[in-house]
């Protein structure tokens, strides 16, 4: 009677599993050829990218804060690393490709070296160094004026163009951008589900007896975080493109925080979760946007629900809708 | 000398910030992201009464009740229930920034968005003092701050309700084997660190002008500097809440202005890196 | 049964997030078949010439005009952006009344947002406003953040973007459809070097927030004033979210300096370096200039025992002993200067250039901008936009005596 429940628990997940992923290709599928046609208009395209961006940003964060249990708050300043370095090359002349290589692998070699400098701290310091890090990257950029113009930001970002073609509209980079996450999310997962993506776990449940193995726990680290750092590159990068004007305040403390909930509410340690997340936070956000609110009140009364709403889904879901672990 | 002193009276608020914010890590395990909107709240109680009733004493007293009223509340309706079902401290993380959220925008529907003073020194000069100039708020903020910290010190160390506290949080488990009723620790630490905070809250409503979003930078200097000092012990967080306003107002001396906060940050890095534990903290690895 | 539990609980949440995505797109997608019959109808007769004499004919009911505003309404920005946003809505009250006591059929219609102080955020406003509400004209931002990044949209897509109060020298080179109602940056240092220079000042210290409107203030003196002798003997930049700045002060005083120059961008620091500056108990002859945000009703009020003897510039646009601009300031608790009436006066300006073009061609009301000459408004003087949609900006300089300012130049 056991066996026959467990299996079919493990089938009704693998199910689930497969019909959320299936699911929302379909409904996504749906939205772009809606968009493309002109029957939702450019406000839901625009949505759209920008839950593109983000769910890249945290499919990636995902990967070192849910599977390998590693508080990373760095996540934020490596987008804006990623930003800032595309957004430059391009404006010096390089190519788009370059400028997107080396993009990714700046903010990939930044979080080794994190990761590196960091290797001995337990979880609740790891957490404040790595925001310290965010602090440091966002000083830098507000103070390296000869690079990075500062507070003035930089603005005239050409648009992405590559092989003669450029991607104009924000139809057209919806698709890119589409396709860029669709990208994401499959490496990510099979890197998840692969033997790396268990090491990863062990790693974060069960130190001790991978030590025991002999497995090298840093370089496991360094591997994740490396890779992570490459997707926030490439998230940075479309950013940076896409709005055509970047400045420190877009790689600081609301978007990080945006970040962090999505991913939580999400639920740690799940693909879904942190694709969900930034879905249903997105649309939550947008949604106030209905709500019949007098002009005087309406900046400070949306925030109050949003934090109400979100408060209310912890203490409903604490571990996240999708979530399946927890973190010390 | 100016230098030094400037020092001690930005050491003083954030080691007040840092007591409430370790005491609270402590006991709860997890990083209240919302302690500065305790500082804040507290500050725009204080102008609120001060303005009604002209009267400094009635602004504290009021300030002080109402604001261990929020602590308690925010434990009660929020943490608390989170707790109970064992969430991670990532998600009482994000909680707290509902939290802070809530009261920030709060604060500012009920205040509106301009600045607010509590004019009761009037325009002063700094007093000359060793070589140093001091201004009567600052002394009265530095004293303030030591009387409270010996307070705290002493409640800690020599009342049997700090003694449970800090059973509490050593190990919480062990704590409750042994008959002390860590929930009702935990929710104390919540008062306390919010009366503590509506203290540094008074004392900044005195010498500067308020804002709504000031609180965030007082929350991250005061855990800085608790981290430094070693979070897992008060006096050790009141001493590295000291040390980041030495280390900020000497190295903006050196260095230039612009990498001012980012130097407590740099600091905190070199810290961890050689003392994982803080300055003079006590290393509580067994419990991760 | 645990996982029983889980399924159910996960499947609300789902159920519950595909209700709000349903209402969220449902939702909008009326508004925007509504105004476009409206914007249809309405342009035929509007492009057809002057509307007061169709008031009987063609229109029996009343031609609505719809704007977007983005403004920062939580956050850092909340300071200027509440109240902006209440001059905003008093303004369009008003010119409502107007239209309707000259008999024109003519609603204004706004439309507000959070822009946050994020350019991400504006954007995103924007396209709710543009594409679900229908608007093609937006009213904002008002961080230049908020500006720069809805300028690509709005440019893009014809939209008119009008802002009462971005400094940044940025949009100056943001778009033909960009227009902004606030003088730039060089105008300001051009009026305030003579003025220190003839004071006598030889060596001079800066201290300055690190944000874009106060650094390109320090850039123009950084650059101009060593060409004139003044030596610059320190040079001081504050993070916004700085509270203590004494040592930094100590720095500038131990250079010694005939003055001192201000330069804050939000008023919690204006207090921070007016405070702290005065307590450090500089030299008795030493003088103090500052930007135009020190000379703000919000900060003399709160801060002017501080700032006994600064000089500070103003735009000159402001009419003074004007009782309808202190009404309008008094009513909506606005007390930062020019900014509340150049946010005022640009919905009056909005309406005249609306009048003549309707709502929905963008082209003319550039067209119109552009061609606007001295355009004469209640609480400023006189407006014209140049090529790039800038306005040349008029500065006096004030001297804060005892809680009020006097002229003095």
């Amino acid at each position: 009677m056991g066996t026959i429940q467990k299996n079919n628990i493990i089938e009704t997940l693998k199910d689930s599993q497969k019909a959320f992923w299936l699911i929302l290709f379909v409904i996504d599928i749906i939205f772009i050829f809606l968009c493309l046609q002109g029957i939702l208009n450019e406000y839901f395209a625009h949505v759209l990218v920008v839950i593109n961006i983000y769910l890249i940003l945290s499919i990636s964060l995902n990967l070192v804060m849910g599977f390998t249990g590693l508080l990373n708050l760095s996540h934020i300043a490596l987008f804006g690393v990623g930003a800032y370095t595309s957004a430059l090359m391009i404006m010096n002349g390089y190519s788009y490709l370059l400028s997107l290589l080396l993009a990714m692998l700046l903010p990939g070699v930044f979080a080794v070296l994190l990761m590196f400098a960091t290797r001995k701290l337990k979880s609740d310091y790891l957490m404040l160094v790595t925001f310290g890090f965010s602090f440091l990257l966002y000083s830098i950029f507000i103070s390296w004026t000869s690079l990075t113009r500062g507070p003035l930001g930089l603005n005239n970002i050409p648009k992405i163009s590559f092989f003669d073609f450029t991607i104009y509209s924000t139809n057209q980079f919806l698709v890119f951008s589409t396709i860029m996450a669709i990208v994401s999310i499959i490496i990510i997962y099979n890197i998840t589900k692969s033997s790396f993506g268990r090491l990863l776990q062990a790693v974060r449940d069960d130190e001790i007896s991978l030590k025991l193995l002999g497995k090298n726990i840093e370089l496991i680290k360094f591997k994740a975080m490396f890779i992570s750092g490459l997707f926030a590159g490439l998230a940075g990068s479309l950013f940076a493109h896409y709005s055509q004007y970047i400045e420190p305040n877009s790689f600081w403390i609301v978007d990080l925080i945006f970040l962090l909930t999505v991913l939580i509410v999400g639920g740690l340690a799940s693909n879904r979760g942190a694709v969900f997340g930034v879905i249903i936070i997105m649309i939550l956000n947008e949604s106030l946007r209905l709500l019949p609110i007098p002009s005087e009140i309406l900046g400070p009364t949306r925030q109050i629900i949003y934090a109400l709403i979100l408060i209310l889904i912890l203490l409903y879901r604490p571990k996240g809708i999708f979530g399946r672990i927890d973190l010390k | 000398m100016q230098l030094l002193f400037n020092s001690v009276v930005a050491g003083s608020i954030y080691a007040l910030v840092a007591i409430g914010f370790s005491l609270i890590f402590q006991t709860n395990r997890f990083m209240h992201f919302a302690h500065g909107s305790a500082v804040v709240f507290s500050a725009y109680i204080a102008f609120h009464f001060f303005s009604l009733s002209n009267s400094l004493l009635i602004a504290i007293i009021a300030t002080l009740i109402l604001s261990s009223i929020l602590g308690y509340l925010m434990h009660l309706l929020i943490y608390y229930p989170l707790q109970k079902k064992k969430s991670s401290s990532v998600i009482l993380l994000i909680a707290s920034f509902g939290i802070l959220f809530l009261i920030d925008n709060g604060l500012l529907l009920y205040f509106g968005s301009g600045i607010k003073n509590i004019n009761y020194f009037g325009p002063l000069r700094g007093m000359e003092f060793f070589g140093a100039l001091i201004t009567k708020p600052q002394l009265i903020i530095v004293l303030s701050s030591l009387l409270c910290l010996i307070f705290i010190y002493l409640l800690m160390t020599k009342t049997k309700l700090g003694r449970n506290l800090r059973a509490v949080a050593d190990n919480n488990d062990l704590a409750n084997i042994m008959g002390i009723e860590s929930k009702k620790y935990m929710a104390l630490s919540f008062i306390i660190g919010s009366v503590l905070a509506s203290v540094a809250g008074v004392l900044i409503a005195l010498e500067q002008t308020l804002s709504i979003n000031m609180g965030t930078t007082y929350m991250i200097k005061g855990f800085t500097g608790a981290i430094i000092g070693g979070v897992n012990s008060v006096p050790a967080s009141i001493l590295g809440s000291y040390i980041v306003g030495l280390a900020e107002n000497f190295g903006v001396w050196f260095l230039p202005s612009q990498f001012k906060e980012a130097i407590s940050f740099i600091l905190l890095f070199l810290f961890l890196l050689y003392k994982p534990n803080g300055l003079f903290g006590i290393d509580k690895s067994s419990r991760k | 049964m645990k996982k029983n539990n889980i399924f159910n609980k996960r499947l609300i949440l789902i159920m519950a997030f595909v209700l709000l995505a349903g209402l969220f797109i449902s939702g909008c997608s009326n508004n925007q078949a509504e105004l476009s019959e409206l914007s249809d109808a309405d342009r035929a007769s509007l492009v057809d010439g002057d509307n007061s004499d169709k008031g009987q004919g063609a229109l029996n009911r009343e031609i609505i005009f719809q704007i977007g505003a983005i403004q920062p309404l939580t956050g850092d920005g909340a300071a200027y952006g509440l109240p902006v946003q209440r001059v905003i809505d008093q303004a369009v009250l008003d010119l409502n009344a107007k239209w309707k006591e000259d008999g024109k059929k003519l609603q204004l219609k706004i439309y507000h947002e959070d822009g946050k102080c994020n350019g991400k955020e504006a954007r995103t406003a924007a396209e709710n406003l543009v594409n679900q509400k229908g608007v093609n004209i937006i009213y904002g931002g008002m961080c230049s953040g908020e500006t720069l990044g809805i300028a690509p949209f709005t440019e893009e897509n014809n939209v008119l973007l009008f802002s009462p109060l971005s400094s940044s020298p940025d949009i100056t080179n943001s778009g033909d459809y960009v227009f902004r109602n606030y003088p730039s940056d060089t105008a300001q240092v051009a009026t305030m070097i003579p003025f220190i220079v003839s004071k006598g000042v030889k060596t001079i210290a800066i201290l300055s927030e690190n944000t874009d409107y106060a650094q390109v203030l320090r850039a123009g003196y950084l650059k101009q004033l060593p060409e004139l002798g003044v030596k610059i003997v320190a040079d001081e930049i504050i993070l916004s979210s700085a509270k203590d700045v004494r040592t930094e002060i100590l720095k500038m005083k131990s250079a010694e300096p005939d003055a001192v120059i201000l330069l804050p961008q939000t008023i919690p620091m204006t207090g921070v370096f007016a405070k702290q500056l005065y307590e450090s108990n500089f030299d008795a002859d030493t003088l103090f200039f500052s930007n135009e945000i020190v000379g703000l009703d919000q900060a003399v009020n709160e801060f002017g025992d501080f700032m006994k003897g600064y000089f500070t510039p103003e735009v000159a646009f402001l009419k003074e002993n004007n009782e309808f601009s202190s009404k309008v300031i008094a009513d909506t608790e606005c007390d930062l200067g020019y900014y509340c009436a150049s946010t005022y006066d640009g919905i009056f300006l909005l309406g005249d250039v609306l009048e003549l073009c309707g709502d929905s061609d963008t082209d003319c009301l550039k067209k119109e901008f552009d061609a606007l000459e001295n355009w004469q408004g209640i609480m400023t003087t006189s407006t014209t936009f140049d090529e790039n949609g800038d306005v040349a900006g008029d500065f006096v300089i004030s001297q804060i005596i005892a809680g009020t300012k006097l002229r003095v130049n």
